[in-house]
């Protein structure tokens, strides 16, 4: 078991945000049960059409996205999403939420306050939506932290962005301003160009697994609260990688797009090794 | 190609289409392919050699095993069949694959219907599945863009003529399957002539189970809210009107009605 923030999970494994839809999609697929928790697609205050195509692009070993945050909003996910989610599983549900203002955030924290959900992870390091990414900036990353945290008891994970000078900084601005866990990384921002335009996107997949591993290594012993470990995990190994970095907990997020079964056989595997959290 | 998977083969349906790992460094992500026909363990798709994955799949050998993710997606729609009412199918290219499997089952489920198939390529040699269409006792009417094989032109000119000469009552709906330029021509002759279309859409996917949404396409959100789109006009605020709808899971085949070209 590992714990974090308020949350027990049975093991460490989780699937990322924005790699397993809400949940629900991929129930004939995997069985959800044995997940250590779901972090759902990212949900804003009102729905979001997301960017026009193209929004993908494959590279060898990762691939390119900018889907712009596409969702059925949050009043729809409370009424139709979630409730068949916590229907069909008993694994812990984190609800992956954004907005374009600090304000937003602390709107869409204070509803799912009353929620049945496991925790929220703080979505503020997207490189698709317009304007910058907050978690670039100590200062906004520390104010919209607090302003949520006010607002909500339940566990709260921030998700940083691997783009910047000082990732410990940021991480330590998140720590103070009262989040229970960081998770590291979010997509690398990256451009491709597809029949002559130049498309702006977020880089993910195994070729952004040794960054990741970096950020993390360069976070988790000066930290107090636990790091998740996000990049380019497939399988067994890159999992005991980030645990070697310092990460208490892992989420698959591409990898699940290539086989979503993945989370369930590092999952097996960890229990083979016979190991503890 | 076929493979031996019993459970896909059983649990198809026309116009579903499953998720190829093709597993090596090059090709990362799986790659999405129409269910061609099936029989009662196996099933087939029909490829051609465009780019790296492709390609890959092309240097397998009989008895290699891949890992796939199926049947996936939303099939055609069974028509339903009045006596004197013919489906029409109009086929670009490798789009001639889903379709088949739909005409293998329009045969099986209506025997006394004589249906019809428009097939397009750009030449002879792309004029592909003539004689699965034929052997199912469809009429297929062929066109190439050069020429080599039927009347040279584009299939979007030879539905159209076929339509102003042929009684639109015989026809139950069009059913469509190729590069979206040649959709979108199809859509346009179908709501000229007031006829129900269905088409199939590719688009590049990464998932194939709706989770991704990278595979979107631009729909009507309401149709009754927007009667310019409804009546094929370009509104300059496109506003509320439209959402984004993923291939995948949401088609592939959608109503033509529905889509923003």
């Amino acid at each position: 078991m590992v714990k974090i923030g308020q949350i027990k999970l049975k093991n460490p494994v989780m699937v990322a945000s924005g790699t397993f839809g809400y949940g629900i999609e991929c129930k004939d697929l995997v069985d959800l049960d044995k997940l250590g928790a779901i972090i759902t697609k990212t949900i804003t205050l009102k729905p979001r059409l997301g960017n026009p195509q193209p929004r993908t692009f494959e590279l060898p070993y990762g691939m390119i996205n900018t889907i712009g945050l596409q969702n059925v909003g949050l009043e729809k996910f409370l009424t139709e999403k979630l409730p068949e989610l916590i229907k069909i599983t008993k694994t812990p549900v984190i609800v992956s939420i954004a907005g374009e203002k600090e304000s937003e955030y602390s709107e869409v924290a204070k509803i799912l306050d009353k929620e049945n959900i496991a925790g929220i992870e703080m979505n503020i390091s997207c490189p698709n939506v317009k304007g910058s990414i907050i978690s670039k900036c100590k200062t906004d990353t520390y104010n919209v932290v607090k302003s949520v945290r006010k607002k909500t008891k339940h566990t709260l994970i921030v998700k940083l962005s691997p783009d910047v000078t000082d990732i410990l900084e940021i991480a330590k601005s998140t720590e103070s301003a009262g989040a229970d866990a960081v998770s590291l990384i979010n997509t690398v921002p990256a451009l491709f160009y597809k029949n002559g335009n130049t498309i702006l996107g977020g880089l993910s997949g195994p070729c952004i697994k040794h960054i990741a591993l970096r950020k993390v290594y360069e976070v988790a012993k000066f930290l107090k609260i636990p790091v998740i470990g996000i990049g380019g995990i497939m399988n067994i190994e890159d999992t005991l990688e980030f645990f070697k970095a310092g990460a208490k907990a892992i989420q698959v997020g591409t990898g699940n797009f290539i086989d979503p079964k993945i989370p369930i056989k590092i999952i097996n595997g960890l229990s083979f090794k016979k190991m503890s959290f | 190609m076929t493979f031996n998977s019993p459970k896909i083969a059983e649990s198809s349906k026309p116009g579903q289409f499953v998720m190829v790992n093709i597993g090596t460094a090059t090709t990362f992500l799986r790659r999405p392919f129409s269910i061609c026909k099936t029989n009662k363990k196996t099933f087939d798709i029909l490829y051609k050699v465009v780019g790296c994955g492709t390609e890959e799949l092309s240097k397998k050998k009989s008895g290699d095993s891949l890992n796939i993710i199926g049947p996936l997606g939303n099939g055609y729609k069974f028509p339903i069949l009045e006596i004197n009412k013919t489906p029409i199918l109009v086929a670009g290219g490798t789009g001639v694959a889903s379709l088949l499997f739909f005409a293998q089952k329009i045969k099986e489920k209506y025997k006394s219907v004589k249906p019809i198939v428009f097939i397009g390529a750009k030449n002879k040699k792309e004029v592909l599945l003539k004689n699965e269409y034929e052997k199912l006792g469809f009429k297929v009417i062929v066109s190439t863009e050069d020429g080599s094989m039927g009347k040279k032109g584009l299939i979007s000119n030879l539905l159209s003529s076929y339509l102003e000469e042929c009684c639109l009552k015989q026809v139950s709906a069009i059913y469509s399957c190729g590069p979206k330029a040649m959709l979108k021509e199809i859509s346009k002759i179908a709501k000229k002539n007031n006829v129900d279309c269905f088409v199939s859409l590719e688009e590049y996917m990464v998932c194939g189970i709706g989770t991704c949404m990278g595979c979107v396409t631009k729909t009507i959100k309401n149709l009754k809210t927007c009667p310019e789109l409804v009546a094929g006009l370009k509104i300059k605020n496109e506003g509320n009107n439209y959402e984004y709808k993923s291939v995948c899971k949401d088609g592939p085949v959608f109503d033509a009605k529905d889509i923003i070209w």
